[in-house]
């Protein structure tokens, strides 16, 4: 389980990342922070993570970054008719 | 400040700077279409860390890729991420312009597989064709020896 004292906020644009590959990412890494906070605007949806293992540094953000484009584009390319 | 594609054609120059860890350009999405960057991405999430947002102030249409290195590494290294993701975002490109033109004759042979004949092959066509032809009479008697009459 996380620890107080680690936060970041990240921001993803609605026309490149999708709400659903966002709201995946908060469940593959809710388990690993205190909590995560999702705040959908008209133009962005807003994370705000809040105390992860400080031992993870920066790259919790980061692979959390990446996990949602790698799940925007799979289904992206599903919508589209493929299969990832 | 580098280069990382010449200006050729429709292909925009690219141009990157760097932090020490992270390396970032601009894209016009009218030249690389979001599909072609979601391709080069896809490749590149499991070598460093890909982000992509709409720069603040920008012109509309403008996509930042941002890219940060997993391990430590200098500003070589860096440029030479930017440099392959550059390299591989023309892969996309082209592979997309590619597929775009030849969609009408794959979606032919699609049609042609599985509406087909499935009862008779084309070698089975062959076959018959060439039955057909044996069984055709012969009024010149071309088919025939000329040794057999004349001998």
């Amino acid at each position: 389980m996380g620890e107080v004292g680690t936060k970041a906020v990240v921001a993803f644009h609605r026309s490149l990342y999708l709400p659903d590959a966002v709201r995946d990412a908060v469940a593959s890494y809710g388990d690993y922070t205190e909590g995560i906070d999702v705040e959908e605007g008209p133009e962005e949806v807003t994370v705000t993570l809040r105390g992860w293992d400080p031992g993870y540094g920066d790259s919790f953000v980061d692979h959390f970054s990446n996990h949602v484009l790698f799940q925007s584009i799979v289904l992206t390319r599903q919508k589209l008719g493929g299969l990832a | 400040m580098s280069d990382a594609a010449d200006n050729n054609g429709d292909l925009e120059v690219l141009t990157w700077s760097t932090d020490g860890r992270t390396v970032g350009f601009v894209l016009a999405e009218e030249l690389y279409p979001r599909d072609a960057i979601y391709g080069a991405a896809y490749i590149f999430v499991g070598r460093c860390f890909v982000h992509l947002l709409r720069p603040v102030g920008g012109a509309e249409g403008q996509i930042e890729v941002r890219l940060k290195a997993k391990e430590a590494t200098d500003q070589a290294g860096l440029e030479g991420l930017a440099g392959e993701f550059a390299n591989e975002l023309l892969n996309q490109v082209v592979r997309q312009r590619v597929g775009e033109s030849t969609a009408q004759i794959r979606e032919y042979y699609m049609a042609k597989a599985f509406f087909a004949d499935s009862n008779q092959t084309s070698i089975d066509a062959l076959l018959a064709e060439l039955d057909a032809e044996e069984l055709q009479e012969d009024p010149l008697e071309i088919a025939v020896p000329w040794e057999e009459p004349n001998g």
